[in-house]
């Protein structure tokens, strides 16, 4: 008895632009050489990868149940390893196979099925557009939030420096009408000591 | 200085159908716009479901569906 497995595997855009067929039964017949019973297989999606793997831009999905018996699970992760059309797999050990997995697999199977050439691998193209503009909303609302807590905090700055001037002019006031007296003290003082001086000359 | 508050991402999430791997739109309201795993505080699951959704996001940028850094 043996474990039901999910099995994702992508496939190089290259192998599927061939012959879709063929790239499939790379899979399928090193499913089969370990002993795997295949429940289903079909063409997942093909789509831009978020990075870039061995080179390739985009990539052919392949998903696939299966069972597969006891310990034969790292014979078959080192069959995938050194396949060079295949350029990730994930394998999820699963209780049930889906109840829609088994209609796509067969509308698959079907002769009159026909799969499209993948496109030509290049710029990263339509596939994350939608998550970039969500990103870059998110991005230009972080933005404005940092723009208006600026402009509350200037304001703030503004109006605390109105208050501190208008505190502080009452006191410059006083300080104004306070320095001439003190400056005309000394002179005041000169005056005196030039009349004592003057005088005293005269005097003698 | 003031923790800045963010809101959750919905409400009563933990009631949503399973989290999938596969299901992309549905995980990318979970990363933020580098691309991080958002924290508990703002997805607004209990601790079991975080795990499952940080699960289910490694498991998709390990197969190129989600980028590690955006």
């Amino acid at each position: 008895m043996g474990q039901i497995y999910e099995g994702m595997i992508l496939l190089d855009n290259n192998v599927v632009r061939a012959d879709w067929r063929k790239a499939k039964a790379i899979v399928t017949d090193t499913l089969t050489k370990y002993e795997a019973t295949i429940h289903t297989a079909r063409r997942w999606d093909e789509r831009a990868l978020a990075y870039p793997i061995k080179g390739n831009q985009r990539a052919t999905y392949f998903l696939s149940y299966f069972e597969l018996p006891n310990g034969h699970s790292d014979e078959l992760r080192r069959a995938l390893d050194l396949n060079a059309s295949v350029l990730r797999y994930l394998f999820l050990a699963v209780d049930e196979i889906p109840e829609e997995e088994s209609d796509l697999a067969s509308a698959e199977d079907d002769s009159a099925h026909t799969v499209d050439a993948p496109p030509a691998d290049g710029p990263r193209p339509t596939a994350f557009d939608e998550i970039d503009e969500a990103r870059e909303s998110e991005r230009q609302r972080v933005r404005d939030e940092e723009d208006a807590a600026k402009a509350a905090a200037a304001e703030r700055e503004a109006e605390s420096a109105e208050k501190s001037d208008s505190d502080s002019e009452p006191e410059a006031e006083a300080e104004a009408e306070a320095k001439p007296e003190t400056e005309a003290k000394p002179e005041e003082a000169a005056a005196t000591t030039a009349t004592s001086d003057g005088d005293s000359p005269q005097e003698s | 200085m003031p923790i800045k508050k963010t809101l959750p991402i919905g409400s009563n999430n933990c009631d949503d159908p399973k989290i999938n791997y596969k299901d992309l739109e549905y995980l990318g309201k979970y990363l933020t716009p580098q691309g991080q795993i958002v924290s508990r505080r703002r997805s607004n699951f209990c601790t079991q479901c975080q795990k499952e959704l940080k699960q289910a996001i490694k498991r998709a940028r390990h197969l190129a569906l989600l980028p590690f850094v955006a």
